[in-house]
């Protein structure tokens, strides 16, 4: 293949049935219609799985990939996805985290990997340098993250799961460098089932090259510039990280308090990041190639501090003002691998159905069992949805299409309530970050308490943020730098002409093709909706219950915004205008 | 006009005394006069929320209203 910059127009198959080890070089097609990370893992696992794969089946796939950006200097871009079809939910589901493995792949001359089969016995893949192999990992199962990290940390960035992917918890994810998460969706459990312990990698080749090294450099002093000028960037993630939203989440009484049934916390300075910096001694952490630094741990013990949604969802969702317990739990999380949003909002859905609130001891504690998969973690560990079930209490399961709601109360933000329910992966923030607008004003206001103008808005948040989820760059440098810097500084590294629209539509042929996967499962418009409570109970102040009827003209809109049906099935010529076949093919990258 | 100004994250460094404190404007008064009142540098980024709402620095203030001083910020997790 003609040399690719950006891209190594490579990556690997792993049949861990067989133990086999394939390259696989796909047309270029497929990375300029992908580009990589989320978007080049959902086309693959869109074409290799389906409705009837049983996600902890030999059968699924796991597909780590980098994107074009990973192994630059592109502020942000030390990132790296995982894409699968998820057990807590059925959907298609993607992972991306801040740690090193996704570099080192990319510095080993890989693109992706595709993990398949089961392997006999457990194992752990090992790059390095360029070779791979697959290698017995008996004396690591049963190990948690840091044990594993240790064993195995001299042979690269380690990415493992703990004791709870190992024993088939649907909260469990897989940590990368001791506490960066592929945290959501259970894809710990999707690696246990497959005896895959761990990965390392530890490359060889240097940082990518641009094709245009005068224009990347001028690209690359614009984003850098955008990104020392914003505030976001420059000072309130850089001196707080996200626990700084503890108070004025609280202050816009949109903080999910007592299983959301209230939405303000009388108590919430307590676990707050002022009080967080006034107990710990922080000290500011960096992923690989960012200068915003917004993770913090503590300063001697080098214990990680809990972002913003570990705080609410084990803080105020739980009525538990013990912060030493959240940064417990936190711990626990990192080291059994296990998504803190979920775990956080399945206990507090374990509280309301016992009528009474748990203590800091029995906070830690559940965790652990959930970790171990023991007692009644067993079904904790399952997720809100089927415990509820099981509790005959369906109602009290804070979840969308299975996976848990984070920090923001949706009847405050309407156009983040509507980003809820219409996400491919289930109740996440993240798809759309509509509370960028509606509480910080960026790029600008706008009314919170209405579904005004939100449909349009929220479908087009998404396509940016799949794209941004492929490229990789991280969504905090999205609140100063926008597709356009992404798309020259792309053209410049790659060589390709990217204008800034095609990487808007490249996000929107990701989300469709998402949207098709979950229609084959059976998972459409009937589960675009938002938890009962939220559309019968006020919650505190402004945030009123929501109007139902509201509520369903905002998705039609949506739907017809996106070119879909009222049932929100895409139409065939919507489809084609993207370049997809009707069911889902591109003949493109065929 | 009586106005209850809290103070949030790094600008709580500017107002020793304390974080939630009262202060006496002029009637037609408007948000942004509350960062000279809280000890704040005029060039400091600040974002303004008055009674559960964002504000510009030119919205004009009414008495018993509870004001937040914050720093710019946001969140998420993957």
């Amino acid at each position: 293949m003609k040399e690719m910059h950006g891209w190594h127009g490579k990556g690997l198959d792993i049949d861990l049935t067989t133990g086999t080890i394939q390259e696989i070089t796909p047309k270029k097609e497929l990375y300029m219609r992908y580009l990589g990370g989320r978007g080049l893992g959902v086309r693959m696992v869109f074409d290799q799985t389906g409705p009837d794969t049983d996600p902890l089946g030999p059968e699924n796939i796991i597909v780590f990939a980098a994107g074009p950006f990973t192994g630059s200097n592109i502020p942000t871009s030390g990132r790296f996805s995982a894409v699968s079809r998820s057990p807590l939910t059925g959907t298609m589901f993607d992972c991306n985290c801040g740690g090193r493995f996704g570099v080192q792949m990319k510095f080993n001359g890989w693109d992706f990997i595709v993990v398949r089969g089961k392997s006999p016995k457990p194992v752990f893949i090992a790059l390095d340098k360029g070779k791979v192999s697959i290698e017995d990992a008996g004396e690591l199962w049963g190990l948690n993250v840091r044990d594993v990290t240790a064993r195995l940390g001299d042979r690269g960035s380690v990415l493992t799961i703990g004791r709870a992917g190992e024993r088939g918890v649907l909260l469990s994810g897989v940590v990368n460098d001791i506490d960066h998460s592929l945290a959501r969706g259970g894809f710990g459990a999707i690696m246990g089932s497959k005896n895959l312990k761990a990965l390392v990698a530890r490359g060889h080749l240097g940082r990518l090259e641009p094709v245009h090294p005068r224009l990347y450099e001028k690209y690359y002093q614009d984003i850098t510039r955008l990104l020392t000028m914003s505030p976001v960037s420059s000072k309130g993630l850089t001196v707080y990280g996200t626990s700084v939203l503890m108070n004025l989440i609280n202050y816009m009484k949109i903080l999910p308090t007592d299983n959301f049934r209230k939405t303000t916390f009388s108590r919430a300075e307590e676990i707050s990041g002022e009080k967080m910096h006034g107990v710990y001694n922080v000290k500011s952490k960096a992923c690989y190639s960012c200068p915003i630094v917004c993770r913090k741990e503590e300063k001697e013990t080098t214990i990680p501090l809990p972002e913003y949604e570990t705080l609410a969802m084990f803080g105020s969702n739980l009525n538990n003002i013990d912060l030493k317990s959240i940064v417990e739990a936190n711990e626990l999380c990192n080291e059994y691998g296990l998504d803190t949003i979920s775990v956080g909002t399945t206990l507090s859905c374990h509280a309301e159905i016992e009528g009474r609130d748990l203590t800091p001891e029995e906070i830690v504690e559940l965790v652990k069992q959930i970790g171990e998969n023991e007692g009644v973690g067993r079904e904790l560990g399952q997720g809100s949805h089927r415990y509820a079930l099981t509790r005959d209490a369906a109602q009290t399961a804070m979840e969308v299409k299975g996976l848990e709601l984070p920090g923001y109360d949706p009847r405050g933000v309407l156009g983040q309530a509507l980003g809820y329910a219409t996400s491919n992966r289930g109740g996440c923030h993240l798809r759309a970050y509509l509370v960028g607008l509606e509480i910080l004003g960026k790029p600008k206001l706008i009314n919170r308490l209405s579904f005004d103008g939100k449909s349009g808005l929220v479908a087009l948040f998404q396509n940016i943020a799949a794209t941004v989820d492929s490229l990789i760059v991280c969504k905090f440098s999205k609140f100063s730098v926008s597709e356009e810097e992404y798309a020259n500084i792309l053209s410049a590294l790659t060589g390709l002409d990217f204008p800034s629209q095609s990487l808007i539509d490249i996000g929107e042929r990701i989300w469709n093709l998402e949207r098709l996967y979950n229609l084959n499962a059976g998972i459409g418009t009937e589960s675009d909706t938002l938890p009962e409570r939220f559309f019968t109970e006020d919650g505190s102040g402004s945030a009123k219950k929501i109007d139902h009827d509201a509520f369903m003209r905002s998705l039609q809109e949506y739907y017809h915004f996106r070119g879909w049906d009222e049932k929100g099935v895409p139409s065939t010529e919507q489809l084609k205008g993207m370049g997809l076949e009707p069911d889902g093919r591109d003949l493109h990258v065929a | 006009m009586r106005i209850i100004v809290d103070l949030f994250a790094d600008l709580r460094k500017f107002h020793p005394a304390g974080s939630t404190f009262e202060v006496e404007l002029e009637p037609g008064a408007v948000a942004k006069e509350l960062i000279g009142k809280a000890g704040i540098p005029p060039e400091y980024p600040v974002m303004i929320v008055v009674n559960e709402k964002m504000a510009a620095a030119e919205d004009s203030l009414h008495d018993g209203d509870r004001v937040g001083l914050f720093s710019p910020m946001g969140g998420g997790v993957q």
